[in-house]
């Protein structure tokens, strides 16, 4: 198993308090037991244990990613220390490094953007959309919106960075996605990713329990998104615009290698967080499912990635698109859908064997971009495949049998299981 | 059903000159620069497994 990128959690406290947070808000509070922030003990051990898995795995390249809490409040040192550390070690052994930053964006200035060109980490900033939207949920600690604080210190990146700083949104289907998208345009923003909210079969977006099940089966987030792809697509050649979901799905659907990711496909994970003190946990977003869920008793201090990987929740999360439920084993769009993210999938009654509650989201998105393709492609392309029909994929699975196959207890089924409570 | 979902170009013997101006072919061009082994377009990749950072 190859782990190829740490989300490191170089400060575990943030100058945001957004509503959703899994860090804060969603019910986990294994945060009020880490450090503020990462010691430089716990880099050099990170490094090591990053030396010992890349020769382990014989990897040529390696990501780090810094987060938080707010990754800005670590201080410059910090930076300069871990990266001018890693590169000398792994270099050394003709390893690449690369570093990112995922951030609220506050904190930007020219003195900050330098840092970042000398030490070539890429940024990436949290934007959910328009003032209206972005300020119901990113608010400070006295619930005042971000937005004009996100926006300037956007700018400020893209007048001083080298490489022009991304922007990761997540979707609010209340909001007007044409109105999101003419806002990443008039930003000048060139790549951006769109997230699911975290959300799994029992809580919704806001970490409370869904309504009704019609809440549930509703899919508001695909026909959201349907309308920016729509346009995005029309418009692609002219703006040169990157949104990573739809280009994941788009090379899914075309076959091309190393399209997936934790959300879509059938590739394995291979990230692993590390906790301020340098705990190993597998993906945030899982915390929503209850106090300590992500907790694997794994450290970087006494474990190795591999050995990690081997502890139970990592070893699911790391086969997310493998270890599935029996409705998307079964299903036409399993090798492009993948299931979704593993988070979506959770129920406290069944663990993970469950549709993601994202699935008719998922089928209509994905049918749909076949579809654009299909119908776009030059005729000589044509011959042998076919576009696919929602209420086909959908009528497919609503009668789908969920006992079929379960008098042989599968190793899946026992997987997913094993972590209801 | 499920084998027409995928739309294989390679299995078509794929000509980039098919889809000038076309709006794949971006993403085309980005598989065929990896000879067709990784497709290297996407920046905003923080959650992602294999991110595509620019090369630094």
């Amino acid at each position: 198993m190859i782990v190829n990128s740490l989300i490191i959690k170089v400060a575990s406290r943030c100058n945001l308090n957004c509503s959703y947070c899994y860090v804060y808000n969603l019910g986990d509070k294994t945060y009020l037991n880490q450090p503020k922030l990462m010691s430089d003990d716990t880099f050099i051990k990170i490094i090591d244990r990053t030396l010992e898995h890349c020769l382990e795995q014989n990897l040529k390249i390696f990501t780090f990613i810094f987060h938080g809490g707010e990754p800005m409040l670590q201080k410059k040192e910090f930076y300069i220390n871990f990266v001018n550390t890693a590169n000398t070690v792994l270099n050394k052994n003709s390893i690449r490094a690369r570093y990112a930053m995922q951030t609220n964006g506050l904190l930007i200035d020219k003195k900050w953007s330098e840092l970042f060109n000398n030490l070539k980490i890429y940024l990436g900033i949290s934007l959910d959309g328009y003032k209206e939207i972005n300020d119901k949920y990113r608010v400070d600690h006295k619930n005042k919106g971000s937005f004009d604080k996100v926006v300037k210190g956007l700018k400020i990146g893209q007048k001083f960075l080298k490489s022009q700083p991304g922007i990761l949104s997540v979707i609010d289907p209340s909001s007007d996605p044409i109105k999101y998208y003419n806002l990443m345009k008039d930003l000048r923003v060139k790549n951006f990713d769109l997230l699911w909210p975290h959300a799994n079969i029992d809580l919704n977006p806001e970490g409370k329990p869904w309504e009704n099940s019609s809440t549930k089966k509703s899919i508001v987030y695909s026909d959201w998104l349907i309308k920016i792809f729509d346009i995005w697509y029309k418009e692609k050649k002219q703006t040169n615009m990157n949104i990573t979901m739809f280009n994941s799905i788009i090379g899914l659907i075309l076959n091309f290698k190393y399209s997936g990711n934790e959300d879509f496909g059938l590739d394995e994970v291979g990230n692993l967080v590390i906790e301020t003190n340098g705990d190993i946990q597998v993906v945030g977003a899982l915390k929503l499912c209850g106090d300590g869920f992500t907790v694997s008793g794994a450290s970087i201090k006494d474990h190795s990635f591999s050995k990690a990987l081997e502890t139970k929740l990592a070893n699911l999360y790391y086969n997310s698109h493998k270890y599935l439920c029996n409705k998307c084993m079964e299903c036409p769009i399993l090798e492009v859908c993948g299931g979704g993210p593993i988070y979506s999938r959770y129920s406290s009654v069944n663990g993970f064997n469950n549709e993601s509650i994202y699935c008719k989201d998922f089928v209509k998105l994905i049918v749909h971009i076949q579809n654009t393709i299909y119908s776009s492609l030059p005729e000589i392309y044509k011959d042998k495949f076919e576009s696919i029909d929602y209420e086909e994929v959908v009528g497919f699975l609503d009668n789908f049998d969920n006992d079929f196959n379960q008098e042989v207890i599968t190793e899946n089924f026992k997987k997913l299981t094993s972590f209801s409570s | 059903m499920k084998n027409k979902f995928k739309i294989d170009l390679s299995s078509k013997g794929l000509n980039l000159d098919d889809f000038k101006n076309h709006a794949l072919e971006s993403n085309l061009q980005a598989a065929q620069i990896r000879g067709g082994e990784r497709v290297d377009y996407a920046k905003v990749t923080f959650r992602r497994i294999d991110p595509h950072w620019p090369d630094a």
